[in-house]
């Protein structure tokens, strides 16, 4: 629905309610979307399809970024563009196997994989692979091999059972089933890892033998980067992660296959010497000069994203005439407030649909929708405060020897969009600015108390 | 009364509170829930605590009529933290007019809100896995409603989920908001604010400002709170007549132009601090009681306002040795506390802190301490172990163990305090002098009289420098530097310590009050030391007139003071 003319401002309003989701991946083409990377010099998912383009038989690439970055709405770029060039594109969400607060072991991993595999090859094919599954595959291999897990223990080939299935949901959802298997399977890795490989080969030629135009497979590994520690635990998970893209680096490497994973952000603070990692950044709205100096570009591609929402009829509509030189005030304060973050940005689009009383709106609508975007974002404490007032301060993460905690903090930061991601020419940091203020203020109420309260309790 | 519980409670007693066509919140997620198309929707409402959560429950049920259907899914912590995500994943909601589905929690004793966070905060964690099945699964808004206190542990725990949300909610009773104390016109806040900036500290400066606006009609509130500006900034600098003069006014000013209740509750608690100061206590338990009316008229006699007045009520009472009317009130601000923010928040620990001290007074030590251990885990958790509060929290401790006669486990918890404050601000912080003097006290009673009077000098120069010679502060040192060379024979020092710190107190406190009765005790026993018995005689009667005025008979000051005279009086008869 694009003609707005007969709506009234109510069901306008429910219509661009119904355009300012937060959460929902863009398929290629939508008219919603925004090529929000394309435009930079060095587009991830273009070089990552440059990469398997040039590696011609088989490849590992990582992709990275925020939360709400538009990981997967650009993975479904990238498939696109792959499958235009000729390949054959799989894909897969990690959190559908594994638990993301749970540490993964490379045994686990390399079974989700090929497991994960089995189960978007037969989606994509719309085939049922049957016996030949993975997991129907693996749980033959345990039978086969005399290797018996409490609570498996029937062979996979007997009709009627779906063990199959049974040993998919156990391995994500029960600790002492993953323990166990993890314990037998320890000694027989390179077992495993030909199991693994085999299935993936079985796979890749039954892909290419129904797909004859395809030239070889790529396997999108999704959501892997949402494998993280709760804040306060001892960081076990991201150790976990560290170990598997450290150590088992081979391991992430299919033969004959072309694999991406999406993989997390904190990595860089762990693993600095994984230097192809390809990041998608915070949308640039000012330069990393001490003044902040406003980044042109940045904010043009912002307003594309609101005008993508609205349409250009709506944003009069909706935020009242433009300025002679065609910009919308209100919708600039808007992207100032969202710190070029693009799920934000349409968080707090949504917010002022709900405030509006009447339109066109008016900056108190807007002021009040980012005072409460700013409530959610505000540190709860010091040490948060401190730590972000050195992000400001320094436009750096310093974490030379990264703690658990410190690691987690930092996480914590880009996950929620207190500390932002950008770049150009090298890497920086800086503090959301709707909370810069507030970091500021709280560590002077801090300094002002402590001098104030010149006597104990 | 005492603080609402599951049995004793209802949403009737609250319900007054919550004016939902005034609350935005509120406005917010009815406009949500209108607007939202048939796909999933995820909305987390944050309101006071459990009992607001399910009033506004029920009037959503109220008002959605046939809109929408509302099915609740309650939380039951004793189920385990996975009931939370096996319940939700159950739900069969149909796609074609999908219900609202509410999840919260039954209301929950104060002793069990910090178990009950922890609940929720596991189940969060669980519940965090299932983002994307709860996407896929569920056709219609989801709404979550937790406690305010639980926004930050929900950000942690569930940070997928979080980053989901459709919207946040915040639903608070009308007036509860600090925001608008003064309901004053545009430009006169920003007379304010511009005051703000220029702020002297000068009360001779603002009065000069308020001197233009009286007999101005419709100015009284402006007038009031440059009133309130000037006295306090009149208390700052220990000029009592000022400070009292302008805040009575303040008041009264307040009350008669109708301004907004908190405005009232901060003058009069102001007030008090001044009277208090000037030993009149009666007065200022008046205003202290004005305060906790206000508070419970219109936040509610369980809202975290009327926890703080109860508080500074209890405060004074304690101050004049009135421990037993003392003791509930600061008893009910701590339930309070612990229902409203949680029992692990850090307002709890102040409270479970001023409540140690109270029973300190009392001679119930054990659970002084027990009160004092609890209030420093809360503190450390927050804060973490390097954090001035918990210099604070150590420094207590100390204090009471020292009163324990417990001197080697209070010493290193008041070193650690010192060290801490050392490093926070630096060796010429006040705060510093402070845990100097405390330290100095520790090593006296343990005869180590040398390094005690290294600890009370600094702190001495540091409070000298800090504030003057002529302060309080330098007062409390001097008082204590005098007694120490008493102990070590150079009585001609110590009594023109003390004499010093005499002067300084009856000239900040007036005559007659309690902190002037200490120094006369010890200079009364100085006195005796050397000799001069008429006149440690008359100082010990003083000394005990108002102590007896200010604790009554039975407050072990008082008791020291008399025993201190009765030995005077037997020695000048043996020596007669």
């Amino acid at each position: 629905m694009t003609d707005i003319k007969p709506l009234n401002d109510f069901e306008f309003r429910k219509w661009l309610h119904s355009r300012l989701k937060v959460d929902e991946p863009l398929q290629p083409g939508d008219p919603l979307y925004e090529p929000l990377y394309q435009a930079a010099v060095g587009d991830p998912v273009e070089m990552i399809g440059t990469e398997i383009s040039l590696a011609v038989v088989e490849s590992l690439n990582f992709l990275s970024g925020f939360r709400g970055s538009g990981k997967t709405t650009e993975l479904f770029r990238l498939k696109k563009d792959l499958e235009n060039d000729g390949h054959f594109v799989v894909y897969a969400n990690a959190l559908d196997y594994l638990l993301p607060t749970e540490p993964i072991h490379i045994s686990d991993f390399l079974l989700v994989l090929a497991g994960s595999f089995s189960e978007s090859v037969e989606a994509s094919l719309n085939i049922d692979l049957q016996q030949e599954g993975f997991w129907t595959r693996f749980v033959n291999y345990l039978w086969n091999t005399g290797i018996r897990i409490d609570g498996l223990d029937v062979k996979a080939t007997v009709p009627g059972t779906d063990v199959g299935l049974n040993f998919k949901t156990s391995l994500k959802e029960v600790p002492s089933f993953r323990q166990e298997l993890r314990q037998k399977l320890a000694t027989r890795l390179g077992e495993v890892r030909r199991q693994v490989h085999e299935f993936f080969e079985f796979g890749r030629k039954r892909i290419l033998s129904s797909q004859p135009k395809s030239t070889s497979v790529v396997f999108l590994f999704d959501q892997l980067e949402q494998l993280r520690d709760p804040i306060g635990t001892e960081g076990r998970v991201a150790d976990s992660v560290t170990t598997l893209l450290a150590n088992h680096r081979s391991d992430l490497n299919v033969p004959l296959l072309h694999l991406v994973y999406t993989v997390p952000p904190w990595l860089k603070f762990k693993l600095p010497q994984l230097s192809d990692v390809r990041m998608l950044y915070n949308v640039k709205l000012w330069k990393n000069d001490e003044k902040r100096t406003r980044f042109s570009a940045g904010w043009k591609t912002m307003r594309q994203v609101v005008e993508r929402r609205f349409t250009a009829q709506g944003l009069e509509r909706y935020f009242g005439k433009p300025t002679k030189a065609g910009v919308f005030s209100l919708v600039d304060r808007l992207i100032q407030a969202s710190g070029g973050h693009f799920r934000d940005l349409i968080f707090l689009l949504r917010e002022t649909v709900l405030r509006a009383t009447e339109l066109p709106i008016t900056s108190s609508i807007v002021e009040a929708t980012i005072n409460n975007l700013r409530t959610s974002y505000r540190p709860s404490n010091l040490v948060d405060a401190r730590l972000l007032h050195q992000i400001a301060l320094h436009r750096d993460c310093m974490l030379e020897n990264p703690t658990a905690e410190s690691l987690q903090r930092i996480t914590f930061f880009l996950d929620t969009h207190c500390a932002l991601i950008l770049r150009n020419g090298e890497e920086w940091y800086d503090v959301h600015p709707l909370i810069r203020d507030d970091v500021e203020e709280i560590l002077k109420r801090d300094e002002a108390a402590r001098s104030r309260d010149a006597e104990p309790k | 009364m005492a603080a609402p519980s599951p049995t004793s409670f209802s949403t009737d007693s609250i319900r007054p509170l919550y004016q939902w066509e005034q609350i935005e919140g509120w406005r917010l997620l009815m406009q949500h829930f209108e607007l939202a198309d048939a796909a999933f929707s995820f909305v987390v409402v944050f309101a006071p605590d459990d009992w607001a959560i399910a009033l506004i429950r029920e009037h959503l049920t109220e008002v959605c009529g046939g809109s929408h259907t509302l099915e609740r899914l309650r939380f039951d912590p004793a189920a385990g933290p996975e009931s939370l995500s096996q319940s939700l994943l159950a739900i069969d909601a149909p796609s074609v007019h999908p219900p609202i589905v509410w999840v919260d929690a039954d209301p929950c004793d104060a002793e069990q809100t910090e178990e009950r966070a922890d609940a929720w905060q596991q189940a969060l964690t669980i519940l965090n896995r299932y983002r994307n099945t709860l996407q896929k699964r569920f056709h219609g808004p989801l709404a979550l409603a937790l406690p305010s206190r639980m926004e930050q542990i929900f950000r942690a725990a569930a940070p997928d989920l979080w980053s989901i949300r459709s919207g946040v909610f915040r639903i608070e009773p009308v007036g509860s908001s600090y925001a608008s104390l003064i309901r004053l016109p545009d430009e006169e806040h920003a007379f304010l604010r511009k005051m703000d900036r220029d702020d002297s500290g000068d009360p001779a400066v603002t009065l000069a400002e308020a001197a233009k606006l009286r007999g101005k009609s419709g100015r009284e509130v402006l007038l009031a709170a440059l009133l309130h500006r000037a006295g306090n900034q009149a208390r700052n600098r220990l000029d009592w007549p000022t400070a009292k003069a302008c805040l009575e006014e303040a008041y009264s000013l307040q009350a008669i132009a109708g301004a907004d209740p908190g405005f009232g509750w901060d003058i009069a608690n102001d007030l008090a601090l001044v009277l208090f100061e000037t030993a009149d206590f009666d007065r200022a338990e008046y205003y202290l009681r004005q305060a906790l009316q206000i508070v419970e008229d219109n936040f509610g006699p369980a809202s975290a306002e009327a926890a703080t007045g109860l508080n500074n009520l209890a405060q004074l009472l304690q101050d004049t040795n009135r421990l037993n009317e003392a003791e509930p009130l600061l008893r009910r601000a701590l339930e309070i506390a612990e229902k409203v923010h949680g029992a692990a928040h850090p307002t709890v620990a102040i409270f479970l802190s001023n409540l140690a001290t109270l029973l300190q007074h009392a001679n119930r030590m054990e659970d002084a301490e027990n009160c004092l251990r609890r209030a420093l885990s809360i503190d450390v958790r927050t804060f973490g172990r390097s954090h001035p509060n918990i210099a604070i929290g150590y420094s207590n401790l100390g204090r009471l163990l020292h009163d324990m006669n417990l001197p080697r486990e209070a010493e290193p918890l008041l070193r650690r305090a010192l060290a801490i404050d050392e490093a926070v601000y630096g060796p010429g912080h006040p705060l510093v002098a402070t845990r100097l003097n405390n330290l100095g006290g520790l090593l006296r009673t343990t005869n180590r009289l040398a390094e005690a009077e290294q600890c009370f000098w600094r702190a001495l120069i540091i409070n000298e420098q800090t504030y003057g010679s002529d302060h309080p502060a330098v007062a409390s040192v001097l008082n204590n530097l005098g007694h120490l060379l008493r102990l070590t024979n150079r009585l001609k020092e110590a009594e023109s310590f003390l004499r010093r710190a005499l002067t300084i107190l009856e000239g900040a406190h007036g005559l007659n009050h309690p902190r002037v009765a200490a120094v006369l005790n010890n200079l009364g026993a100085l006195l005796e030391s050397a000799g001069r018995f008429a006149e440690a005689e008359s100082l010990l009667r003083r000394a005990l007139m108002i102590a007896e005025q200010s604790f009554g008979p039975d407050h072990p000051k008082v008791r020291t003071t008399r025993e201190n005279l009765k030995h005077l009086l037997d020695a000048q008869s043996a020596g007669k």
